[in-house]
């Protein structure tokens, strides 16, 4: 059998997918690999150009063999959509040298943590690089924090939340920024460098990110450890999730489903071939019998068990909601930022703005 | 052959121009008419356009563009008319051939590429500008060129007229070297100087390829979506309190990012009608006077 295989960046693929719905379905291939930042742009009746896979998830009992939660980010008014590659566990990697040269506790709890960046602004050294929140911030990063405290800002039913800890989460990352305790970077460019000079004491991480650090910083190799993520709440897991693409099927396919789906176990379930691409690209995977066997030390991180540590925290994987609205939503914080940086409006204020643009957007559905 | 086939042959060569056209210009276009008076699901509505007139945020973006557009022409065009000059002097020479190349080259240059090359010019960390700045004393505290809206769209500008003033100058120069130089020597004799000669005579006779120069920075302005876009390196790509929210970006924004596809229909006619306003505002200030 011939496959052909197309690569386009995220935001073409995603594009070309409304085209081909525009059109009825034209030159659609059998499956798309979506990245889940894009897949909110396809839960509408109008939109949705994916297969439902409800009939061969319940038949192969896929929800006891993959992390559910992971399942879900593909799901849309009560069907699956897709099958997910990897776990994406969010750990915080630190700098151990560091914490111990300069008598830091390694932070269990968000307080801990902006102590933490106060000690190490004493001497230089920032706590971690974050996008400046006066150009928006990296709204993902904020929000993979919210997660483990059950305050993601889409809720359950795909409603916007914004609760009082986005809101101090917000105020947090300005004020550490502006304190110096963050460096903030307007172009990801300018961020390795603060590395290289052992400025940066903490880097959060997904599993996809972890070798980032390896790759733009090698010879720091050995004085990374990772370690939990500092609980936002009392109640917070100390896990997050950020991140994620799933195997989709489209609506439009010709090709027999049954054939189809078969593809999909094998290249997304079956257990050997989840471990081959944690192997090739240190993905983790979210089906749980492959994950003991993912578990090889990682050289750059001393020769960490990474894949132990995210499998230890498994069950503690947060679920990570989708909605439509993300992208209005993200405009508008954006278009705001300067202005609450400024301190022109307030974090209530911005929370009504927000409120106001995706209640707007959703009436306009 | 007879007379009747003699009479179709022309046809037959112009007609792939039109039937390419008729299909991947005039149905588009046409087909955008019916998409914009729609619903989603596919009932007659004019509600979009209701939508468009009313959005703020539409209108912010038209009022970029607008400055931009006038920045283009007062800002842009006459930095290019200077190096036109300069390039048509007698003092160029033979150089003027070799200067001309170089002026074009940013021109040729990707706007990716411009993009990344202008954010380490004016970013607030090491920006080369916020370096030099601060090094000369002129300011204490970086300058957010990609955050402050204030700045969003002189820094837009900056890239313009790096980025266009070499092409420009190409047309102003072809302008220039159209011009008989006996004109300018006629003046000269009867006591004109420099100024009143340029200002009599050459940019008189300029008016032809200004018209066109001008027209081009009009919806060049309206069209601006790369070099944001890269810039500003966010998904959303607007600019803090929309500064740098730009006609196409928001109509991009509006069809594929929040899919409301009839909306966007209306929103690009609306402003091809605006385009329409002020280039025929901008061909009659323009035409040849009597």
């Amino acid at each position: 059998m011939d496959f052909t295989i197309e690569v386009m960046e995220i935001n073409a693929l995603s594009d070309r997918l409304s085209v081909i719905n525009a059109s009825g379905g034209d030159g659609a291939p059998d499956f798309v690999d979506m990245e889940q930042g894009q897949f909110p742009r396809f839960m509408s009746e109008e939109q949705m150009c994916f297969y439902p896979l409800d009939e061969f998830i319940e038949r192969d009992s896929v929800a006891e063999k993959m992390v559910l939660n992971r399942l879900d980010l593909y799901s849309y008014d009560g069907h699956y959509y897709g099958l997910e590659h990897a776990l994406c566990p969010v750990t915080m990697a630190y700098r151990e040298d560091l914490f111990e040269e300069y008598g830091v506790k390694v932070p269990e709890t968000w307080e801990e943590y902006m102590a933490a960046a106060e000690q190490f602004a004493e001497h230089g050294i920032y706590m971690a690089v974050a996008k400046d929140m006066a150009m928006g911030g990296d709204l993902d990063e904020l929000v993979l924090m919210l997660r483990p405290a059950g305050c993601d800002i889409v809720d359950a039913n795909g409603d916007l939340n914004i609760t009082d800890e986005f809101k101090t989460l917000v105020m947090d990352f300005i004020e550490m920024q502006q304190n110096g305790q963050l460096y903030a970077y307007e172009t990801q460019e300018e961020a390795w460098p603060v590395y290289a000079d052992d400025k940066v004491a903490t880097y959060f991480t997904a599993d996809w990110a972890a070798g980032w650090l390896r790759d733009n910083v090698p010879e720091q190799s050995g004085k990374w450890t990772m370690t939990a993520l500092p609980k936002l709440t009392a109640d917070s897991g100390t896990v997050s999730v950020r991140g994620g693409t799933g195997l989709c099927m489209t609506k439009y396919t010709d090709k027999d489903k049954e054939s189809l789906w078969d593809f999909m176990t094998f290249a997304m379930l079956n257990k050997e071939n989840c471990i081959t691409k944690y192997e090739m690209i240190a993905l983790y995977p979210p089906v749980y019998e492959a994950m003991a066997e993912c578990s090889s030390p990682v050289e750059y991180y001393g020769g960490q068990n990474l894949g132990a540590l995210y499998e230890e925290l498994t069950d503690e994987i947060p679920i990570q909601y989708q909605a439509d609205w993300k992208s209005i939503f993200n405009e508008t914080f954006t278009s705001n930022a300067y202005d609450l940086t400024e301190g022109n409006i307030t974090i209530d204020e911005m929370a009504e703005i927000l409120t106001e643009a995706v209640t707007e957007y959703n009436e306009s559905k | 052959m007879n007379k009747r086939k003699k009479k179709l042959i022309p046809y037959l060569f112009i007609s792939p121009f039109f039937i390419l056209y008729a299909i991947f210009g005039l149905y588009p276009a046409l087909a955008g008419v019916l998409t914009s008076f729609q619903t989603k699901t596919g009932s007659f509505t004019a509600e979009n356009y209701q939508v468009v007139f009313t959005d703020d945020r539409f209108w912010k973006a038209i009022s970029n563009a607008f400055t931009y557009m006038l920045g283009s022409i007062f800002i842009i065009l006459p930095v290019a008319l200077l190096a036109a000059l300069m390039l048509n002097s007698k003092f160029m020479g033979k150089k003027s051939g070799f200067v001309s190349t170089v002026f074009f080259v940013p021109n040729v240059t990707s706007v990716i590429v411009v993009g990344i090359v202008f954010k380490l010019i004016l970013r607030t960390n090491n920006g080369m500008i916020n370096t030099a700045l601060q090094a000369i004393g002129l300011t204490d505290r970086p300058i957010k060129f990609l955050s402050d809206p204030m700045w969003a769209i002189p820094s837009i500008l900056l890239i313009g007229c790096w980025r266009y003033f070499g092409i420009n100058s190409l047309y102003f120069l072809s302008g220039l070297q159209a011009i008989p130089s006996e004109l300018g020597e006629a003046a000269r004799i009867d006591g004109a100087g420099r100024w009143k000669e340029f200002w009599y005579i050459t940019l008189p006779l300029l008016k032809p390829i200004m018209t066109y120069i001008v027209f081009v920075a009009i919806t060049g302005s309206f069209a601006m979506f790369g070099e944001v876009l890269t810039l500003v390196q966010n998904g959303s790509a607007v600019g803090s309190r929309d500064s740098m929210l730009f006609p196409i970006i928001y109509l991009y924004n509006t069809m594929f990012k929040n899919n409301q596809i009839n909306c966007a229909a209306a929103m690009g006619y609306v402003l091809a009608v605006i385009l329409v306003v002020i280039t025929t505002v901008q061909r009659y200030l323009f035409r040849e006077k009597e």
